[in-house]
C-alpha cells in the first residue's frame, strides 16, 4: 500500500526515528511502512493519520485507487 | 543493534535469562538427584522432566512477546521468524524420522526437537534481514 509518510514527515523535518519516538514504535517499522513493505494496523494508521491532523486516506493510498 | 523500546521485548529478556539459569541448574540437579536418590517410577519421572519445565517457560514466554508487542510490525518479524523455525523443524524431523525407518539412520532424542527449533529462530532471523533489508538513509 502506498502512502505519503516519507513526504509528511519531511516537511515536518523529522527522522524517522523522530516519528517511530512519536508513534512509539521502532525505526524498522516506520521504514517498513514508508517503503511500503509493510502495511500498518487499523490502529497505527490512524495513529499515523492522527498524528498528522490528516484523514487516513489522506496518508495511505486505498489499493482500489493504484494505478 | 537495534535498541529495544517495547516493553514486551524488555519483559521477555528479563524473563528468558532466569529460566536458562533454572535449565542450566537443573540439568545438573536432575541427574544428581537421580542417583543420589534412587528414585524410581512416578519420582524419577517428576525429577527426569525438571529441566524441561524451563524450556516450556520460554515457549510460553515467547507465546507473551507475541500476544503483548505493540509494535505490529516487529511481531510480524518474530511470528515470521518462529514460522520459518517451525516449518524447519517439522520438516527436518518428519525426515528424519523415514530415515529412521527405512535407512536405519541413527535415532535421535526428541529432546532435540527443541533444539531445532531454536535453531530455526536463528535461521528465521537471518530470513527476516534477506527479507526486510533496511532501506533507510
Amino acid at each position: 500500500m502506498t502512502n505519503r509518510l516519507r513526504v509528511l514527515r519531511a516537511e515536518r523535518g523529522w527522522s524517522q526515528g523522530d516519528l517511530a519516538d512519536r508513534l512509539q514504535v521502532s525505526r524498522q517499522s516506520v521504514n517498513a511502512i514508508e517503503t511500503g513493505r509493510y502495511d500498518p494496523s487499523l490502529p497505527l494508521a490512524f495513529r499515523i493519520a492522527e498524528l498528522f491532523g490528516l484523514a487516513i486516506e489522506q496518508v495511505f493510498t486505498s489499493p482500489s485507487k493504484e494505478p | 543493534m537495534a535498541v529495544i523500546r517495547d516493553p514486551a521485548q524488555r519483559d521477555y529478556l528479563r524473563r528468558f535469562v532466569p529460566m536458562m539459569i533454572a535449565y542450566a541448574v537443573l540439568c545438573f540437579v536432575a541427574p544428581a538427584l537421580i542417583s543420589a536418590t534412587g528414585a524410581r517410577g512416578p519420582v524419577l519421572w517428576v525429577i527426569a522432566v525438571l529441566p524441561a519445565l524451563p524450556i516450556i517457560g520460554v515457549f510460553w514466554i515467547i507465546g507473551q512477546l507475541f500476544l503483548r508487542l505493540r509494535d505490529d510490525y516487529v511481531r510480524m518479524l518474530e511470528v515470521r521468524k518462529a514460522l520459518v523455525a517451525t516449518g524447519l523443524t517439522l520438516s527436518l524431523t518428519t525426515a528424519w524420522g523415514f530415515l529412521e525407518i527405512y535407512a536405519r539412520a541413527p535415532h535421535i532424542p526428541t529432546f532435540y526437537v527443541a533444539v531445532i527449533w531454536f535453531a530455526g529462530l536463528g535461521v528465521g532471523g537471518l530470513v527476516n534481514q534477506l527479507i526486510e533489508r533496511d532501506s533507510a538513509a
